[in-house]
């Protein structure tokens, strides 16, 4: 039953509450104010004193829109600053009010004042709150949202009003006027707190931060301008320049001064007629009527007339049929005057509001940014005016009626023939305006965000955008056009497109259209035609897109359809093929299929590893036991990028399968928990926790201490989602020396258990914290080297580490107080503003201890100096200061990482070399000995020449002794081959790579490489473990002299570093070649064409033997993939770098005085 | 004035843009800065800070670079579905060349921060960047060369050999 609902409503799930909510609201919103209203209406102008009452009708009407003025006025005001939800409830909150003043009026019998009063305040309050009520919609729901849901909310309203005007007549044979203002004013209540109950209806919104406001742009609001004069100035101007706003507003005018005339005229023909009761309940009878003739229209008519006779032709229907119920007024006398008097009322009531939604359409030939303005300006002066100027007639017709009675009809037929001319004028500027605006091709009206107003188009419209699609041949725009008519014409959409698809040349246009159509969900006989007919296009994307049409049209169950995709299973083009294959997976049935089982076989054992990956991914879709056997044979390719698809596709299935099949996918699954690749070693985690079996938790275990972070955390959530019963093996693993394990254990169980577990977190935390104020202190004692770049880069790769081990920190943290929490903490503590800084430094000390707080703060604090946080260091973490030596010495130890050890001792051999070469100064002048520790330096250059001549059994060895050989026996090779090379470096004295003698012969270390990137300024900025990623992969390779590098026109995406040697860079031209530059040791050369696979601009040919270290582009574009900070530092790279061009640009240009320049510019 | 749409294509015309999509470039368009330009008024004076992209709507504009008081080098001249400012764009760096108005000019302008904020959302995005601006370099530095004095290759090899 709900299904049907969903269906026959268009309603998503989930939409049922609020919509339910909204109902109610707009239901007993309508019953009290019908109800009430007309009660009011019929007691003031059928007073039961038998007083004329028609007299106080003309001042009822003149306050009332007076009011309205600085009512909308106030509501601007508000309506910025209160959350609309709130502002909504207030309002509702004021009616009651209202109702309430004039209850207690009534209570001291002063119903004459009471019922007009009620009667005007109520008026003008209603008219802010209509305006509100759109502004509310708009916030509530999307505008797609509210395309569907809308209808049926004013619908419910409709209903509201027609179900009272139908009861008001009992209502009144029962009860009194006041008891039914008290009916009103419990509606009232009831909507009131239905108004409260609507934020709660929204499950999105809320987090834990509260509803979150979204502002509201003035623009939406179109009240909003209404008190600005300066704006009211410019609407003023913009209409008396657009002819067709001028003659919206003329007719805006004559159509209010017209109702309001009518409506004194129609009440002076019933009221003879009625008593109060009975009045009131034939009021409320003609207004259900009224709103029955509304419904109708707004929900069956308007779309339909709209689109048959356009929206022109449909804006003259309500002019018309008030000249009718005009003449029908006047000549009363002829006919009967109860029956004209109702058509009236109901023309004034139903039709008008009917008919509303083609002049909603008439504002779309307005311009869209003057569009909300315009509507605001005929809204919110023009129709005021309209009323006062309505009521004065009516004035007149007081002082003068006596002497021309016939004043009064001659102006209502006056009136309403100068409307109608003025519609039929209207309708004229309207065809012209709107080709202005097409030719202009501002389509921005179309894609209006304006939920209230009903996105319909009329046949001009669409005629236009048909035209300009039909003209149009380039891709992009015919595609634009495309989504645009898909959005706004319905179901009209097809048949505008479907010829021109047929007709479209190129092929990824038709394929683009296809695919927009079926994802508008544009579903008929026509568009099902369309589709199999493109299923044989010559095109393989076209063939795609149109089985994907007819997928989502039948359903891939549909028999029909699923022989069709056997058919297209043998298509040639792989992709079309592939798409079969998925599609026949989704049947669930896929090996009933005997050509497509085929075909996958084929795509299994395909020699390519592309088919392969494909044919994995429909092997996991497939998802059946045999199927499952397959993907086990991929877990153990060799291929990474195949072994980790099919894991990947092993962790989206349902596990266990509860067959047999288990113990094989457990088997299989547990060898891969060492792979190399990590998201792989990812996937067998999730794939264990799924089977639950406490073999694994060892396994489980052992992830903790991944060399991957994503590993790492993925097994801390498995862990904990096991929960208790996993805590004594953890505890059990506290005891363990690894310093990561221990970390890792100490989240889980804190996440396990925060209360029991969280004193460890602090623990942790600390030593973290030891670890980073030790770093400050490292990096101040080399500080005093930093120009040699090996240390400069061990400073960089120090801060680097610190910031990680901070991370770390606030991870730590949060396995105790939630992640959301400490995210909000880490952003607000690197924030620019002090404020906001001191502010987490606040909630900083709420979580640990004050120590520890102030320890973390002081490192986002700008103002404390290194020096100050050597002394918080020493003082709270008791670190001692050191001189170089030790602090190379502290490096040396470091296992993780490794980079640290490796730039340690290139560092040492640095700063050794370069002493060795002062040292003949220092020892002549020791003055000159300023540098901290130089002395013990110059001690470690003599003793490492022992190093090399062993030294005599029973000599004691030096520090630096141990430190080179502990260096040399460190585990990690990249340490030991820093530690040869570095060696070599003192022994040999020299400092630069190329002057090397064996340096064509031995291969670079990882260091060496490093630093050599670092000087290209593309990697300037890169941080130390992207270098050391790049490093790695980087090539050296070697050049004969007079060999070419690379030739003018091969494909670039190569960046060469020299490390040796020296090359030429020429352009070959058909009969010589320029020399551009020469290139030698350091220089580097294939930047401008690294990114785009340009090719190269020129030959590079080496003048010299050469050693060329090259990086290929593709880890870089990789890199920058993934660390948008690092492309946007290439991009300023390059801006630097096309500078300097533009700089030899303008050296090599002769510059010529002011003069001859425009002499010059004359000619050209 | 130019509407959105026009805008979009116009944008779309610019060999900055020439890789973004029509949604990107929908955002970007709202964003942008129409402004004209009198002949013989500058756009911007050596020393004005950057960022901002500067594409040349109707006219033509001149870079120039004052080497002697009242002695102008003119650097590059820019025609409609030209656009310059690239180089002090993304780091907002100040100008090194002016740039004049040579006639009557319309000039579409757009600051760095929609740009970068589109940067952050899409990686992608960047890479394409990076090629407009790494063309944009390979262009230049083919001009400075060519404006050196050209010596044929044989002659340098000789040249290298004595020295």
């Amino acid at each position: 039953m709900v299904i049907w609902l969903n269906r026959a409503l268009n309603i998503r799930h989930g939409e049922w509450l609020r919509l339910l909510l909204m109902v109610l609201i707009l239901i007993l919103t309508n019953l009290g104010y019908v109800w009430g209203m007309n009660t009011a209406y019929a007691a003031f102008l059928k007073p039961v004193n038998a007083q004329a009452g028609l007299e106080t009708l003309i001042w009822v009407l003149l306050l009332s829109s007076v009011l309205s003025i600085p009512a909308l006025g106030i509501y601007s005001t508000f309506s910025n600053r209160i959350d609309s939800n709130r502002l909504y409830a207030y309002m509702s909150l004021g009616v009651g009010l209202i109702l309430l003043a004039c209850l207690g009026l009534m209570a001291f019998k002063q119903t004459a004042l009471a019922f007009p009063l009620l009667y005007i305040l109520i008026m003008a309050y209603f008219s802010i709150l209509n305006a509100h009520f759109f502004t509310y919609m708009n916030e509530l729901y999307d505008i797609q949202t509210a395309k569907r849901i809308l209808p049926l909310i004013l619908a419910a309203g409709r209903t509201g009003a027609i179900l009272a005007g139908f009861t008001l007549q009992y209502l009144t044979a029962y009860l009194n006027a006041e008891i039914i203002i008290l009916l009103w004013l419990l509606c009232d209540v009831s909507v009131f707190g239905l108004i409260l109950l609507i934020p709660f209806t929204n499950k999105e919104q809320k987090t834990i931060f509260g509803n979150i406001v979204t502002p509201q742009t003035p623009a939406s609001n179109p009240t909003v301008s209404l008190i600005k004069i300066q704006s009211l100035k410019d609407d003023l101007n913009f209409t008396i320049q657009s002819g067709f706003m001028r003659w919206m507003t003329i007719g805006t005018l004559l159509i209010t001064v017209l109702m309001t005339v009518v409506e004194y005229y129609t009440n002076l023909l019933l009221t003879p007629q009625f008593n109060q009761a009975a009045f009131a309940g034939f009021l409320g009878k003609l207004d259900a009527i009224s709103n029955l003739v509304a419904l109708v229209i707004l929900l069956f008519g308007i779309s339909r007339i709209t689109k048959a006779w356009g929206v022109g032709n449909t804006s003259l229907i309500f002019p018309l049929s008030t000249l009718l119920s005009s003449v029908g007024l006047v000549i009363s006398p002829i006919l009967p005057s109860l029956f004209a008097a109702s058509f009236a009322h109901i023309n004034r009531r139903g039709l008008r509001i009917g008919f509303q939604t083609s002049d909603t359409l008439l504002y779309n030939a307005i311009p869209f940014r003057m569009k909300g303005r315009a509507r605001a300006f005929v809204g919110g002066l023009i129709v005021p005016v309209g009323a006062i100027l309505g009521v004065f007639l009516l004035l007149i017709n007081k002082w003068l009626g006596s002497i021309f009675p016939i004043l009064v009809p001659m102006m209502i037929i006056l009136l309403a023939g100068a409307h109608l001319l003025s519609a039929i004028a209207i309708r004229r500027q309207y065809t012209q305006a709107l080709v202005k605006m097409l030719e202009e091709e501002d389509y921005s009206f179309l894609l209006s965000q304006d939920a209230s107003s009903q996105i319909l188009v009329d046949s001009t419209t669409l005629q236009q955008l048909q035209k300009k699609l039909s003209e149009n041949t380039g891709h992009e725009m015919q595609i634009f056009l495309t989504q645009l008519i898909t959005q706004v014409a319905g179901t009209e959409a097809l048949s505008i497109l479907i010829p021109t698809l047929r007709a479209v040349p190129e092929a990824r246009t038709r394929a683009a259209m296809l695919s927009i159509l079926t994802s508008a969900s544009l579903h008929d006989d026509k568009s099902r035609e369309l589709y199999i007919e493109f299923l044989s296009d010559a095109d393989p994307q076209t063939r795609q897109a149109a089985a994907f049409g007819l997928e989502q049209l039948l359903g891939s169950k549909d028999p029909w359809f699923q022989a069709k995709m056997m058919e297209m299973v043998n298509d040639p083009d792989d992709q079309v093929a592939l798409y079969a294959l998925h599609s026949l997976a989704n049947t669930g049935q896929f090996y009933k299929f005997n050509q497509a089982v085929q075909k996958l076989d084929e795509f299994i054992q395909s020699a390519s590893a592309k088919d392969q990956k494909n044919a994995i991914n429909i092997l996991g879709k497939i998802a059946s036991p045999q199927a499952i056997e397959e993907l086990l044979v991929f877990l153990e390719s060799d291929n990474d990028q195949l072994r980790l698809e099919a894991a990947l596709e092993m962790e989206g299935l349902t596990l266990p399968t509860g067959t047999n099949l288990d113990e094989k996918i457990l088997d299989k699954i547990r060898l891969l928990s060492h792979d190399p690749v990590a998201c792989v070693r990812q996937a067998v985690l999730n794939v264990l926790a799924k089977f639950k079996q406490k073999v694994d938790h060892p396994l489980l275990l052992t992830a903790l201490e991944d060399k991957d972070s994503l590993v790492r955390t993925t097994s801390v959530n498995i862990l904990v989602g096991i929960g208790k019963d996993i805590v004594p093996i953890l505890q059990n693993e506290l005891k363990s020396s690894n310093i990561q394990i221990h970390k890792m254990v100490t989240v889980t169980l804190s996440r396990i258990d925060a209360k029991q577990f969280g004193p460890l977190v602090e623990a942790e935390v600390s030593n973290n914290l030891n670890l980073v104020y030790q770093n400050i202190s490292l990096m101040q004692a080399i500080s005093e080297y930093e120009e040699s770049p090996s240390v400069h880069l061990l400073v960089a790769a120090l801060i680097e580490r610190n910031y990680e081990l901070v991370d770390e920190i606030m991870y730590l943290l949060s396995a105790i107080h939630g992640p959301e929490m400490l995210d909000i903490v880490k952003e607000s503590i690197t924030s620019d503003l002090q404020v906001t800084r001191n502010l987490a430094i606040e909630v900083l000390e709420g979580l640990v201890s004050p120590k520890i707080a102030a320890l973390i703060a002081s490192l986002f604090d700008s103002s404390t100096t290194p020096k100050q946080l050597i002394q918080l260091g020493h003082e709270t973490l008791n670190i001692e200061q050191m001189d170089v030596v030790t602090a190379l010495e502290k490096l040396l130890v470091q296992t993780e990482p490794s980079i640290l050890a490796q730039l340690a001792i290139q560092a040492l051999g640095d700063v050794g070399v370069k002493l060795s070469k002062s040292e003949v100064v220092a020892k002549t002048e020791p003055n000159n000995i300023t540098k901290p520790g130089v002395s013990r330096l110059l001690q470690v250059l003599e003793s490492t020449t022992q190093l090399l001549n062993p030294t005599k059994p029973g000599e004691p060895k030096s520090i630096t002794h141990i430190l080179f050989q502990q260096a040399l026996n460190n585990p990690d090779p990249f340490v030991q081959q820093a530690a040869q090379a570095s060696l070599k470096k003192i022994t040999t004295g020299t400092d630069e790579i190329s002057s090397e003698a064996d340096v064509m012969q031995r291969s670079l270390t990882q260091v060496e490489r490093i630093l050599l990137l670092k000087e290209v300024p593309f990697f300037q900025n890169i941080p130390v473990q992207q270098l050391e990623m790049l490093a790695s992969i980087c090539k050296e390779n070697r050049y004969i002299q007079s060999s070419r590098i690379f030739k003018q026109g091969d494909p670039g995406g190569v960046l060469c570093i020299i490390i040796k040697g020296q090359v030429a860079i020429e352009q070959e031209n058909r009969s010589d070649t320029t020399l551009f530059s020469n290139l030698g040791n350091g220089d580097y050369f294939g930047e401008m064409s690294l990114f785009d696979l340009s090719p190269h601009s020129a030959s590079v040919i080496a003048m010299q033997d050469c050693l060329i270290l090259e990086l290929n582009r593709d880890p870089i574009v990789a890199l920058t993939m993934q660390y948008p900070n690092i492309a946007l530092e290439f991009i300023n790279v390059l801006s630097r770098l096309i500078r300097k061009t533009s700089d030899r640009i303008a050296d090599a240009t002769p510059s010529r005085p002011r003069k001859l320049h425009k002499l010059f510019d004359e000619f050209v | 004035m130019l509407s959105t749409i026009d805008r979009i294509i116009f944008l779309k015309e610019v060999p900055f843009f020439q890789t973004l999509g029509i949604l990107q470039l929908k955002e970007l368009a709202p964003a942008c800065e129409e402004n004209f330009f009198l002949k013989d008024s500058y756009i911007f004076h050596k020393g004005d800070a950057g960022g901002t992209l500067y594409m040349v709507v109707n006219g033509r504009v001149g870079i120039e670079y004052e080497k002697r008081a009242g002695s102008f080098a003119r650097l590059d001249d820019k025609n409609s579905y030209a656009f310059f400012g690239e180089a002090n764009f993304f780091d907002a760096s100040q100008h090194t060349t002016d740039a004049l108005a040579i006639h009557d000019t319309s000039i579409l302008q757009l600051h760095r921060e929609p740009l970068i904020g589109l940067v952050r959302q899409k990686p992608s995005l960047a890479l394409e960047l990076i090629n407009t601006l790494s063309r944009s370099l390979r262009e230049d530095d083919q001009r400075a060369a060519k404006l050196k004095s050209v010596q044929p290759g044989n002659l340098s090899k000789l040249f290298d050999k004595l020295s």
